[in-house]
Parts: structure tokens; sequence; C-alpha cells
């Protein structure tokens, strides 16, 4: 149980007189004023939440964890931070709150927030689409038309099944083994890495 | 339909996928899943509702006194009931409660950056190094504060523990094997006082049973969040005083919530 802090979490910060952090704390601080942190919120919510989709890839949960990156990152904002110290502050945590979530709905980490987080790849929605290609390049050609189907076509189970001429019993063991020969395939490129 | 399949369903269908410990093989299976789900074309940006809703919610939660983090749950929930989420016998954990405890985690994230200070500049130069010790506890270091005179030396012999507290900081000293410490009396979930537990020198959170050694270290708690180990507070020897090193009393430290 101990261990569920060790990576996810804000560690407690360091900091010393002659620190970059400028003026002390003002008594009863509150995180930005009213004006300021709407402005934060408008420049940053799409940004934080085409982040957190590309991780979770459904709307409910991007949207649940949005608001749980706000509402812990909003108060102790300061806003006279710059662009990339609030997004980089912003991903930090959203990076905490995706691991908690993971541990909390499937017990390990399935997606992590890295370190290469930087404005340009996630405003384009990172590099998913040539991942997704290198995952579909290694698999066999109905596999591939499967998962092309319904995960990039958002084909539903019967539409793919007509589509590819068998029946919808079928059309889901087909898409059920090909999701575990792409898992396989990418546990093992990783095995090499 | 196996429980991969069910994400696989949920997911494709925009609902929230219900919860199950999954293997390191589902795992993957997982990964592999959100990886060609994030590939799809367009319909990545939040929708203009939620983004409405969630501006109220945070004008609501910072019109709020410091220290007090929201934990309600969100006002657009208007989603599954737990009886129709919880159909299909799994977990048993319908979606309304992992929400529920996702917000209180929300609360303790936002104390525990509270108690420590952080503003963004700060959290920056903290993540751009990696933490030496997830367990360890960090000392607080005030930019601005004073050495404040907890106890006399002759009080606090070998082994002995002492509460203190200074209205902006409370907590526990303890001299052992020679050596002073000095630890928060906050629990680092939502801001509790610690109560002493003398014979096994332990702190106990009354409001969740969190406990923490004297150190600072977390012994166990059973919360569905993240737990930091409780700070530590500079402490010295002068003149026959033992002093540690507070902010001032209008700081950032939440106070105590017992009075």
């Amino acid at each position: 149980m101990n261990d569920i802090g060790k990576t996810a979490r804000i560690a407690p910060v360091r900091h010393s007189p002659g620190s970059p952090a400028g003026s002390p704390q003002e008594p009863g601080d509150g995180g930005a004023p009213a004006t300021e942190w709407e402005a934060i919120y408008r420049e940053n919510v799409s940004w934080v939440y085409r982040l957190l989709f590309a991780r979770v890839g459904n709307q409910a949960d991007a949207e649940d964890l949005t608001a749980e990156v706000f509402l812990a990152a909003l108060r102790p904002l300061r806003t006279t931070a710059s662009t990339p110290q609030i997004r980089a502050y912003l991903a930090a945590t959203a990076r905490t709150v995706l691991a908690a979530h993971w541990r909390e709905t499937f017990s390990r980490e399935i997606t992590t927030i890295t370190g290469d987080t930087e404005d340009k790849r996630v405003e384009t929605g990172g590099d998913a689409p040539q991942r997704a290609d290198r995952i579909l390049a290694e698999l066999p050609e109905r596999y591939r038309r499967i998962l092309q189907l319904r995960f990039l076509h958002a084909y539903s189970i019967r539409e793919a099944a007509a589509e590819l001429g068998i029946t919808v019993a079928n059309a889901k063991v087909l898409q059920h083994r090909a999701l575990r020969q792409a898992a396989r395939n990418a546990s093992r490129t990783e095995g090499r890495s | 339909m196996n429980r991969v399949d069910r994400f696989v369903e949920s997911m494709l269908r925009e609902q929230q996928p219900e919860p199950f410990p999954a293997t390191e093989d589902e795992a993957e299976e997982l990964r592999v899943a959100i990886e060609l789900r994030a590939a799809r074309a367009g319909d990545h940006e939040p929708s203009e509702e939620f983004v409405s809703t969630l501006h109220q919610r945070l004008a609501v939660a910072l019109a709020r006194p410091v220290g007090v983090a929201e934990a309600g749950p969100p006002t657009w929930d208007t989603t599954e009931s737990p009886e129709a989420a919880d159909d299909v016998d799994r977990s048993g954990v319908a979606g309304r409660d992992v929400r529920r405890r996702r917000f209180v985690r929300v609360a303790g994230i936002a104390a525990a950056s509270l108690a420590a200070g952080v503003t963004a500049d700060r959290v920056i130069a903290a993540t751009t190094k990696p933490d030496p010790d997830g367990q360890a506890s960090e000392t607080l270091q005030p930019t601005v504060g004073a050495w404040r005179t907890v106890a006399a030396s002759a009080e606090l012999g070998e082994g002995a523990v002492r509460e203190f507290d200074l209205g902006s900081a409370s907590g526990f000293l303890e001299r052992r094997d020679g050596q002073l410490r000095a630890v928060s009396g906050v629990c680092t979930h939502q801001g509790c006082r610690l109560a002493l537990d003398a014979s096994s020198r332990q702190l106990n959170c009354p409001c969740h049973n969190a406990v923490f050694a004297l150190s600072g270290a977390i012994v166990r708690y059973e919360l569905p969040v993240e737990l930091t180990p409780l700070s530590l507070f500079q402490v010295r020897e002068s003149d026959g005083a033992v002093q540690v090193f507070v902010p001032p009393s209008t700081g950032v430290t939440p106070p105590p919530t017992s009075r």
C-alpha cells in the first residue's frame, strides 16, 4: 500500500532562500486572481484534455481527469509563471492524476505522461497516428482490417462484420485475437529495446 | 466477452470503462487499444459544455478559503446509476463510486501542494530532478520564517517526544540517538491534526486512520488516495532551548483544523 505514493505524487518541494521563486508567499495566497486563472484555464483546457484523451481513449475519463488536474493545479499556481512553465506544471499534475487513475482502476499503469510533452507534440495529437501505423503494419491483413475499422473508423461491431463479410460473432473473435496479437507484438518490441 | 473486450466496447462507445485488476498481458492489450483509439482523426477537443461547466466549478472552488479543497461530486455527473453500472458482476465498483473516490484524491493533492507551499516554478524545479527516494520526508525550508523556541533542552531527554503548537505550525519533537527531529503534526491527506500514540511512537490521524512514524514516513493507511510522508521542520538547539524554523503565522500552511 505504501508504494502507492512513490511515483504518483507531487513531491514536496525544497526551496531555499535565493531560489528563483522570487517574492515570498503572500499571506493567505489563494493562487491566481480571478481573471488571471480564467485566462490560464482558457488557454490550457484543450491542451490538458488532449494530453489526457490520448492516454485514456474515452471522453468520460478524459473529462474527469481534466477536471481533477485543474482543481488540483489552479490554486497554487503563480500567474507570473510563463506559459511553458505553466504547461510543465500542468503536465506534472496530469502525470500524477493519470498514474493514480490507472492504479485505482486497473491496478497498474496503463499509459503514462512522460517528459516529452512539449506543446508541439501534444497540439498535433502526439505521434499517435505513426504509432498506430506501426502496430497495424505488423499484423496479418484480417487482423489489421478489423482493428482499423473499429478503432480508427468508428465502425460498430455489426458494421465491421458486414464490411468483412463475416458474422458478428466471428467479428468479435477476430477483434479479440487481433488485439491480443497486437499486444504481444508491442510487448516483444518493448522487450527488445 | 472477456474483460478486455468489455473495456474496448466501453471505450469505443465513449463510456467510462469498468475497472478491474489487470494482469500485465491485459494491461498491454488496454495500452494498444488506447493507442489505436487515440490515433483516430478528429474529435480530440473537449466539448463546449464540459469547458464551461468546469469553468464554473473552478470559480466556486477557488472562491473558497485556502486549505478547503473541493471534494464533492462533479455537477455534470448524470451518467449511469450504480445499479446500471454494476449489472456485469465484476469488481463491484460502480462508476459513481470510482468518481467519488477520484474527487477525494483531488482534495489530497491540493492540500499537499498547499502544505508544501508549492508554486509553479518550484514544482518545475522539483520535477526536473529524479525523486531521490519516494518515501523520504522533505524538510520544509520556508523562504520567510523564524526560529521559534518550542521546548527547553532539559525537557527533551533521550527518547522523549513532545508536541508543539505555534499556530502557524504544529508538530512533534523527538530526541532519539541524540538527534533532534521535528515532524509536522498535520496529516498530508486532508489536514487533520495527528495524535501521538506514545506507546508505539506513532502518529495517528483521527480522520481516516492513517498512521505515520515520527520520521514522517507513512506506516499504513487505507485510503484510495496518494499520501505523502509528513514534512520535517528544521530544528536546532541554542542556549538550552530547542527551536524549530517555521513560517510566519500568516503563511500558507493550513491552520490546524481542531482548535
